[in-house]
């Protein structure tokens, strides 16, 4: 079995020491397709295993088919996921084929990698997707938990004493307001429960938001422990959470950007090439385990 | 019971953390914190049962359902407002009532950041 492919499926879904599990439900590995019943790569627009390569019987295992698909098919099936696909040879496969590092659209993060050859036939590939850190979890949930909890503060504030009229400005609470300003207890006081309440909605749906999605296997413990707790502090963590969550979704925002993503590839690239040196046949082995333990 | 989990609800909302709507906020908090204890019984119960679990919505329909029985039992009649002047407390005890009312917080936390996982491994060996 592909050891690559399946630590991925053991990542990203349930595993109880022989099968892989997703929902409740075995993802069946069959060899004659050479294919698990994979929820994740059905999504990949229709691109499916055309064969699969086991290092350790060192047999191959096409999709029902006899013969080994061609990289140009594989070339062919990649291309059909997307025009924003670009590939980047890599090094060299066992045999001396072309090994290219492929990414995916954009917009889902992805990446595909496989080994080619360029007999041109396909005698290795695997291909694997990675999310970054910044996916999963509430979205725009947190960001409305923050900002009530910041419109909250500021409309009213009993910590600070301070409430804000409906032009804008701060004042202090010994002030009971005016026709411009609106008043402290009916325009201040009540906005500022509008947005706690929002706030507080917000936190519960996004609690049972993340809970769901733990479940259905879509993020980590972790990443799951990590979201209920930032969406707690956020939402019920008056400003200074505000402060947190804020913090948190700027995050969030800057490792899902492409331009970080790549960035930050460029610079493991960059830092790998200068101590094994450019991907070539004699560093082939050292090129691998890079591609294998990548994560943006 | 529960008239004494509210007050000491209520005092942490008055004396600990602020609010300038305490009864309010207070049901909010008991409603999610039952909410929570509730839903992670229900789905490691139908995890177990019937390899199901429940959807994030119907998860929300019964904090929905629990904060309207709560809004009508303690706000809408009053007895909210009552139970504040009582100052109920279990077997008498003013220590007694704030460990069993951490206690109830303690497990909704915990049903918080663990029913997910249970279920899911409860599906994951189905």
């Amino acid at each position: 079995m592909n050891s690559m492919y399946y630590q991925f499926l053991k990542d990203h879904y349930g595993y109880d020491g022989n099968n892989v599990y997703y929902r409740g439900q075995f993802i069946q590995w069959s060899s004659e397709v050479g294919n698990f019943v994979d929820p994740i790569f059905g999504n990949i627009n229709g691109l499916g295993p055309l064969g699969y390569y086991d290092p350790e019987s060192k047999k191959y295992y096409p999709n029902g088919k006899e013969s080994k698909p061609s990289a140009m098919q594989v070339f062919e099936l990649a291309k059909s996921i997307g025009t924003s696909l670009s590939f980047e040879q890599v090094g060299y496969d066992n045999n001396g084929g072309l090994a290219y590092f492929v990414y995916g659209p954009s917009y889902s993060m992805g990446y595909l990698a496989f080994n080619v050859t360029t007999n041109p036939i396909l005698i290795n590939f695997s291909y694997f997707i990675i999310t970054p850190s910044g996916q999963g979890g509430p979205e725009w949930e947190a960001y409305v938990g923050a900002a009530a909890s910041v419109g909250s503060e500021l409309y009213y504030s009993k910590t600070y004493g301070t409430w804000m009229g409906k032009n804008f400005k701060i004042y202090q609470q010994t002030w009971g307001g005016n026709g411009i300003a609106g008043g402290k207890n009916k325009f201040g006081k009540t906005t500022s429960n509008g947005f706690k309440w929002a706030g507080r909605l917000v936190g519960a749906y996004s609690g049972y938001r993340t809970i769901e999605q733990r479940v259905n296997g879509e993020i980590g413990t972790g990443w799951m422990l990590a979201e209920l707790s930032t969406t707690g502090v956020s939402t019920f963590g008056g400003l200074y959470g505000a402060a947190w969550g804020i913090g948190w979704e700027a995050g969030r925002f800057i490792t899902s950007m492409e331009w970080y993503q790549e960035a930050k590839f460029n610079f493991w690239y960059n830092r790998w090439e200068s101590q094994v040196g450019p991907p070539s046949q004699s560093n082939e082995a050292l090129w691998y385990y890079f591609y294998q333990n990548y994560k943006p | 019971m529960m008239n004494v989990f509210y007050y000491y609800y209520y005092l942490f909302y008055t004396k600990v953390l602020p609010d300038n709507q305490p009864h309010s906020t207070v049901i909010f908090t008991l409603s999610f914190t039952f909410s929570l204890i509730i839903n992670g019984i229900v789905n490691v119960v139908f995890a177990y049962l019937f390899g199901v679990s429940l959807r994030k919505w119907e998860m929300i329909g019964i904090f929905a359902v629990i904060t309207l029985l709560m809004y009508l039992a303690y706000y809408r009649s009053g007895k909210g407002k009552k139970i504040v002047t009582e100052k109920p407390k279990l077997f008498n005890s003013n220590k007694i009532s704030i460990i069993l009312t951490a206690l109830l917080f303690l497990l909704g936390i915990l049903a918080l950041f663990l029913q997910a996982d249970i279920t899911k491994s409860i599906l994951d060996a189905r």
